[in-house]
């Protein structure tokens, strides 16, 4: 579930999103992935702790903000797969980065005045975690 | 308990003025205004204990009735209204906007000053339309209290006695048979009087000055503003700031605790979050005084009781990322203040003006200073108070939306045998189960942390003494009950010392068992068995968590179980819309396809 393998699709999956519902998807899923990469290394850590948990926490209020959105289609999350080694996650999650300021940039052309209110609200509350996950996990990956 | 106006600074000002009116020269010339004052003073004094009477406090835990101390202060009012009733009554000079100097002028300054006492005491409580007192602030039932009522009555005590001797010495300048000498005459017995009665109530010495210490801390209800944290803080100044955030803290979970919000996952995941990095920094800042040459072995257990709590913590923060509710957000003024509150602590702990969660991890511990052992306690028993009390409600609150169905989880967590086409589904049994048992744990060892913190602060009298205090205050009498009651560990305070930790609800901490490394190696009978209702942040009235606690006793429902309209469950405007609309119901896939083999 957490890898390179993971990142590099997701990063595909948000560019080729043209739709609503795509970019929904897509945002849905990429905050799903951060919050349970970073709380799974979280439950493992000691010191860290502090700021994995602070990227996970800001990655499922994102998640939720997404997954409540009147245009989401429908659908389940992939299930679980076996946990990779912990340097592969933290490497996912630094990938990640990368891709935050596209999801944000997206998710606020969703909240556009012609867009149904509960989108608009939705992707406005998503836009914003985008960007703070983007920023901790920026200051995360900078030690 | 430092962070406002408190009653002792406003007492001192009395006192100063009377003790100036008892070394002023007494003049004929300005007698009748002297009395006018004296008058106003004793009817201000009345007041006070008017206001510890049952018939205008709600009953406090073992006040009420007409025998024992509520009779000896119902006698004292009488007698100081007996007193005041042959002095002259109006206005005198002294009453003018800026009181001339002398007797009369001194005697209206202090009764000024005790008037403005009372109405501090008076900004923790309302009046409802029928004329009950209703509690506006998690100070109110401390003002209630009996060891209140009982620190009352010694000061009046005091003040009576020195109404006497300027009563006395005034008397002696009137003409002899005049009214005004025979309405003073007549005044010192019933101020002696006032004063013999009220000696019984006396608690012994250590009491005493516990009570004093704790009237003397009362703050007026009007919290201070939020003062946002900054990397330029000093250091010196933080233990300061995290007493106001935790003293907002409480304001804030008081302020909802007869109406709740509906509970968000958001601000659960994060409050859950900054307690478990809270309590980390907090045990963090006591592991570095766990040399201290007299206290090292109590503060090296609570250090551990903190990092129980936050390892408990921390599981109930993991336990709330699958979880998701239709409320959401987590911008609300306890998350503010408790944001503040762990920052404020991390910056402490850590040494760093401009740490945050994501600062690099540091292995720099701040040096022990000994000097320095008392503030940081009562910063960290202010903080681990303030989380305990929001632990409760917190609690209380999941454990009705849990019952309610309100919690719902990513779909990919549930069994095989269930498939949803949504993100989301209501929460099974197994999801609430683990989260409930978590914050139950994460919230009983929060509370025995701030006990073991409470009785440390009281026997070293750090700044927090006063929170350790007005727990004791608030804690119910011994009941009889054999119902086992966490314990703070060895007592350290002498045998006067009140129990400083008792006043937390009995729900939250039934059946706790601390670890083995937690467990006291003696018995504690400072402890007061039986707690519940008449704890800090309780209400008269019938309370939620009540409730909650008797479904916390239950079993939680299954998928299946109907849903019972306990607590409001729509979603707030601007929300949009429902969790419900977002989900269908759980139905194992079993009963809509043919059974697996």
């Amino acid at each position: 579930m957490v890898g390179m393998g993971n990142v590099d699709g997701l990063r595909v999956q948000l560019a080729e999103a043209a739709e609503a519902a795509e970019v929904l998807t897509a945002g849905w899923d990429i905050f799903a992935f951060i919050a349970e990469a970073a709380g799974r290394l979280a439950a493992e850590s000691g010191e860290l702790f502090p700021a994995l948990m602070s990227v996970a926490v800001a990655a499922a209020e994102g998640r939720d903000a997404v997954g409540f959105a009147p245009s989401l289609p429908p659908g389940q999350h992939a299930a679980d797969e076996e946990a990779p080694a912990e340097p592969d996650t933290l490497r996912a999650l630094g990938a990640m980065s990368d891709i935050l300021p596209a999801l944000a940039s997206q998710m606020r052309e969703l909240a556009q005045p012609g867009a149904e209110a509960g989108d608009r609200q939705a992707c406005r509350h998503a836009a914003g975690q985008a960007d703070l996950v983007g920023e901790l996990l920026a200051a995360v990956t900078a030690w | 308990m430092v962070t406002a106006a408190t009653l002792g600074e406003v007492l001192d000002r009395a006192e100063e003025h009377l003790r100036a009116a008892g070394r002023c020269p007494v003049s004929l010339l300005e007698s009748m205004d002297a009395m006018v004052e004296l008058r106003r003073l004793m009817t201000v004094m009345g007041h006070y204990l008017a206001d510890r009477t049952p018939a205008h406090m709600p009953p406090a835990v073992g006040w009420a009735g007409k025998t024992g101390p509520g009779q000896a202060v119902i006698d004292a009012r009488d007698a100081i209204s007996q007193a005041a009733a042959g002095l002259p009554a109006g206005h005198s000079r002294a009453s003018q906007l800026r009181p001339p100097a002398g007797l009369a002028g001194e005697l209206g300054r202090a009764a000024t000053a005790l008037a403005a006492g009372r109405d501090l005491l008076h900004t923790h409580l309302a009046t409802s339309p029928d004329g009950q007192w209703l509690d506006r602030s998690p100070w109110a039932p401390v003002i209630r209290s009996p060891a209140v009522t009982t620190a009352v009555a010694t000061q009046v005590m005091r003040w009576a006695g020195q109404a006497e001797r300027i009563a006395a010495r005034l008397a002696a300048a009137c003409p002899p048979g005049s009214a005004a000498e025979q309405g003073l005459q007549g005044a010192t017995p019933w101020l002696k009087l006032a004063g013999l009665v009220l000696q019984p109530t006396q608690p012994p010495g250590p009491d005493a000055a516990a009570g004093k210490r704790l009237l003397r801390a009362i703050p007026t209800a009007r919290l201070p503003r939020r003062r946002l944290p900054s990397s330029g803080e000093p250091a010196t100044g933080l233990p300061a700031e995290i007493t106001l955030s935790a003293e907002r803290l409480r304001a804030a979970v008081f302020a909802t605790h007869d109406h709740p919000a509906p509970v968000n996952a958001d601000a659960c995941r994060w409050i859950a979050t900054a307690s478990a990095i809270t309590t980390q920094a907090s045990q963090h800042l006591l592991h570095t005084h766990t040399h201290h040459p007299t206290h090292a072995q109590h503060l090296a257990a609570a250090a551990a009781a903190l990092d129980q709590a936050s390892q408990a913590w921390r599981q109930a923060a993991i336990s709330w990322l699958p979880i998701a509710t239709a409320a959401r957000g987590t911008t609300s003024p306890a998350t503010n203040d408790l944001t503040d509150l762990m920052l404020r602590l991390g910056r402490l702990a850590w040494n760093d003006p401009g740490w945050s969660p994501t600062s690099p991890p540091n292995s720099y511990r701040r040096p022990a200073e000994d000097s320095q052992l008392t503030t940081t306690l009562a910063a960290t028993h202010q903080a681990t108070d303030a989380l305990a009390t929001l632990g409760i409600d917190t609690l209380a609150a999941i454990t009705l939306a849990a019952h309610t169905r309100q919690l719902h989880v990513l779909t990919r967590t549930l069994p095989d045998g269930y498939d949803i086409p949504r993100r989301y589904a209501p929460a099974l049994t197994q999801h609430t189960r683990p989260l409930l048992h978590a914050y139950q744990h994460a919230q009983q060892a929060t509370i025995h942390a701030a006990q073991r913190l409470a009785v440390i602060a009281v026997a070293l009298d750090a700044p927090s003494a006063p929170l350790a205090l007005a727990r004791a205050a608030c804690a119910p009498p011994p009941s009889g009950s054999t119902k086992r009651q966490p314990d703070p560990g060895p007592s350290i305070a002498s045998g006067h010392q009140p129990a400083p930790a008792a006043a937390y609800p009995a729900s939250a901490e039934a059946d706790y068992e601390p670890s083995a490394s937690q467990r006291p190696t003696a018995p504690q009978p400072a402890l007061a068995p039986g707690a519940s209702h008449a704890a800090t942040h309780t209400r008269d009235a019938p309370r939620q968590p009540d409730r909650a606690a008797q479904l916390a006793a239950q079993d939680l429902p299954g998928p299946g179980t109907p849903r019972t309209p306990i607590v409001r469950t729509s979603t707030p405007a601007g929300r949009g819309p429902s969790v419900a609309h977002r989900t269908t119901a759980v139905r194992p896939r079993a009963q809509r396809r043919s059974p697996r083999p």
